[in-house]
């Protein structure tokens, strides 16, 4: 893979400086090669999500991206369960191996997401769960025995878009809205096969500026190093370029000019799901898996959960202050969150306190007008 | 519009074999000769979300280009549009009218996107009533705007109807002839296209709701009715795009991995839309939204009026009694609704005037009391003032005193002078 092979030839020098730097060599250029050995050893975890209405193709897609099939039961309801469906969270987990290098994957799916009839904050439970991941990697990151903490929190999100409309639909907005902060959030036009080329470079320059237009903050792809080779900048660029993907998905595979490959087959020609020419699937899969999930990981890492993290301490310092309790010069220890039900107790009866102290300023004035 | 003429039972017709040609065959071709001269009209309703294809497949089957622009996403509630037009074919002219639901399916909460689209079928109906029940009324060219097809649009997901769908199909299953399509069928290879289909008209079984049927009471078109009602519910793709095909032009989307022709029967149902809708039934829909759909908002409309078909005495009643009586009725309640009013007027006013007495009968009380206290004062300073003179007076004899004593004291001061410097000379 060309990550692998990239320090490898910084490594290689002409043979005439080679005496010199003999000389000079001291040897911490193998470190990378030693972190990549030791990341082997430890293996890998990912945790993705997919969200957006049913009837998309997001099991479809899921299984042609890891090739592996995770919704072997699953159930479909019928429309008349659907009327008032909530929103479920369900957790697959499995573990793929591939040239020594594992990786545990674990897909969050959204089953009812949008299937209502009345879906207001249907993203409710999904922003829920994402903070429920946050808080429990906080707390385990701040408790003693830190060996073996779990990394549950979702690196990334796959927002799948209806082909069908003009545009971003208002729940769309609202859950990109709720979850931009917490979540990297890669949108896709699901479904591209009923688009032609011309409608799906329209649909996406659409679906750019309301991005733009709604302030929403999708998943930005890191700029490259100015000493990349060309080709690896014409390839960045194009990625960048091609954002919303527009994907399709397939769990067969058919024969096309006498090759075995996996596609879609229609009485005027077959879809193939990696032909760059058909659809953006091979460019989300190399985005995906092949290049950025690393990134995905430090960025979810790195900014929201230090966000979410620097929001708790604030909370939490704001709280002890207004029960007028010594502030302390140290930077107060983190105190075992109280859960959501306790919390929300607590915020009631202090406004009732507030309220009754109102009240009685006011009789005690009234008495002293009279 | 012919309304069948009921023959008493109790008559016996004899069928009686003619002797030669009398000519009244031509009937039914005076009466094509009559609808072709007035003209003949129909209205579609297009009930699918945003983007789904509507007018792009109307411009489709009718074979022109109808002016819209493509709506947003961001409407707050759905609305109904309608358009008319005008279309000639030979010697066939057609009033169409293509009603558009903007706005559907994309709000966050869809409890109530149904409504609008109940009011609007029921706001024709009411208009038609209306026309009918008139003293003076000309339906022979009133412009009928009931609703007498309406094209749902299904989302090609490939799993099954959205809930939107069924609810929004049971509340208009009684109201207008549904048709369900699947829209954008090209996304939908073959092999899901069986089990959607299916799916589709299983739910739809299963939860009562009731499509059009296209007739099959008549040998003519029976036969390729049962056979097109197979394929329900038609999976079409629209086009106004022309590619081309061999060596002709032909309506078709052009992808990189092949071109979908829309009257290809292997790659859509166009065509068996089209044949369904306008080139066998079109009469027939009209027909069925007259006597079925219209006569039953109709019998609602006047039972809940409180018109009956048989009086107590199983007599029918007249029109003009039942309006009559409920015209009294009704003058009866104002009277008293106004009576009420009056009454309630009458006490509230009384209420008010006792409460002014009061406050005026206390500000009386104050007034009397202030007088007192301010002669009390008056009093009191009147005292004070007297005092004070008497202390004047008695302040002015003490000075008067004082004063001479003290020129006594002065004189006789200056005579010890004057006796002291006598005795020094």
């Amino acid at each position: 893979m060309s990550t692998g092979l990239r320090y490898k030839s910084k490594l290689a020098t002409p043979a005439e400086d080679k005496q010199d730097i003999d000389k000079q060599y001291v040897g911490f250029a193998t470190l990378p090669n030693q972190v990549h050995r030791k990341s082997v050893k430890k293996g890998f975890d990912f945790t993705l999500m997919v969200a957006g209405e049913s009837g998309l193709g997001k099991s479809t897609l899921v299984h042609s991206l890891f090739l592996t099939d995770l919704y072997k039961d699953r159930k479909l309801l019928s429309a008349e369960e659907r009327i008032s469906q909530t929103v479920e969270i369900l957790k697959h987990t499995v573990d793929i191996e591939e040239k020594g290098v594992k990786l545990k994957l674990t897909i969050v799916d959204t089953p009812g997401f949008g299937d209502a009839v009345n879906n207001s904050e249907c993203w409710k439970p999904i922003t829920d769960y994402v903070d429920q991941q946050f808080e429990q990697y906080f707390r385990d990151e701040s408790g003693l025995n830190r060996k073996n903490i779990q990394d549950n929190r979702v690196h990334c999100c796959l927002y799948f878009i209806s082909p069908f409309g003009h545009g971003l639909r208002p729940v769309d907005v609202g859950f990109m809205k709720a979850l931009h902060e917490k979540v990297n959030i890669v949108p896709l036009i699901a479904k591209a096969d009923c688009l032609v080329p011309s409608e799906i470079r329209k649909l996406k320059e659409r679906i750019r500026e309301e991005i733009d237009k709604f302030g929403i903050h999708v998943y930005q792809f890191p700029e490259c190093d100015s000493d990349e080779d060309e080709d690896f900048k014409q390839q960045d660029r194009e990625l960048k370029e091609s954002a919303p993907f527009a994907v399709i998905g397939s769990n067969t595979v058919v024969e096309a000019k006498g090759q075995r490959v996996r596609g879609r087959l229609y009485p005027w020609g077959i879809v193939e799901v990696e032909n760059q020419a058909h659809c953006d699937f091979v460019k989300l899969r190399n985005m995906l898996i092949r290049t950025h999930m690393h990134d995905l990981k430090d960025v979810t890492c790195d900014v929201h959960y230090e966000n979410y993290r620097a929001h708790c301490i604030q909370q939490m310092t704001s709280k002890l202050t207004q029960d007028n309790r010594m502030e302390s010069p140290i930077p107060i220890l983190p105190l075992p969150t109280p859960d959501a039900e306790t919390e929300k107790l607590i915020r009631m009866k202090d406004e009732e306190l507030r309220r009754m102290q109102e009240m009685l300023q006011k009789m005690k004035q009234q008495m002293q007008d009279q | 519009m012919a309304v069948a003429v009921g023959r008493p039972s109790n008559e016996e017709l004899r069928n009686l074999s003619l002797s030669g040609h009398v000519g009244f065959d031509s009937l039914p071709d005076q009466l094509v000769n009559k609808s072709t001269s007035q003209g003949f009209c129909f209205n579609i309703l297009c009930v699918g979300e945003t983007g789904i294809g509507k007018s792009t497949l109307m411009d489709t089957l009718f074979n022109t280009k109808f002016e819209s622009d493509p709506a947003t996403h961001n409407e707050p509630g759905v609305r109904l549009k309608a358009r008319s037009y005008e279309l000639q074919e030979s010697n066939v002219r057609l009033k169409l009218t293509i009603v558009d639901t903007v706005g559907f399916g994309d709000q966050i909460n869809k409890d109530d996107s149904y409504k609008p689209i109940v009011e609007y079928i029921d706001a024709q109906f009411e208009a038609y009533l209306q026309e009918e029940l008139k003293i003076k009324r000309s339906l022979f060219n009133y412009h009928d705007t009931r609703i007498h097809a309406c094209l749902y649009f299904i989302a090609p997901t490939g799993h099954s109807l959205k809930s939107l769908d069924l609810v929004t199909m049971k509340k208009l299953d009684s109201k207008v002839n549904i048709i369900p399509i699947i829209a954008k069928a090209d996304t939908i290879a073959k092999n899901e296209l069986h089990k959607f289909k299916s799916k589709i008209m299983s739910e739809l079984v299963s939860n009562g709701v009731q499509i059009y049927q296209f007739p099959t009471d008549e040998e003519t078109v029976a036969e390729i009715n049962a056979t097109m009602s197979v394929h329900l519910p038609f999976a079409v793709v629209g086009s106004t795009e022309e590619v081309k095909i061999g060596n002709k032009m032909a309506k078709a989307r052009q992808y990189p991995w092949g071109v979908v022709q829309v009257e290809n029967e292997n790659h859509c149902d166009f065509v068996k839309l089209r044949e369904m809708l306008i080139r066998v039934n079109m009469e027939d829909l009209r027909e069925q939204t007259h006597t079925r759909h219209y006569e039953l908002y109709r019998r609602c409309k006047l039972e809940e009026m409180g018109f009956k078909d048989t009086d107590p005495d199983s007599k029918p009643f007249s029109l003009q009694e039942t309006y009559e009586a409920k015209r009294n009725e009704f003058l009866g309640e104002l009277q008293k609704k106004e009576e009420e009013m009056r009454q309630m007027f009458v006490m509230r006013v009384k209420e008010k005037e006792a409460e002014l007495k009061e406050a005026e009968k206390e500000l009386h009380e104050k007034f009397d009391l202030l007088k007192r206290t301010h002669q009390e004062e008056k009093k009191k300073v009147e005292d004070k003032k007297k005092e004070l003179e008497e202390e004047v007076n008695n302040f002015q004899k003490k000075k008067a005193a004082a004063q001479l004593l003290q020129t006594q004291a002065q004189q006789s001061g200056a005579q010890q002078t004057k006796k002291d410097k006598d005795k020094k000379n």
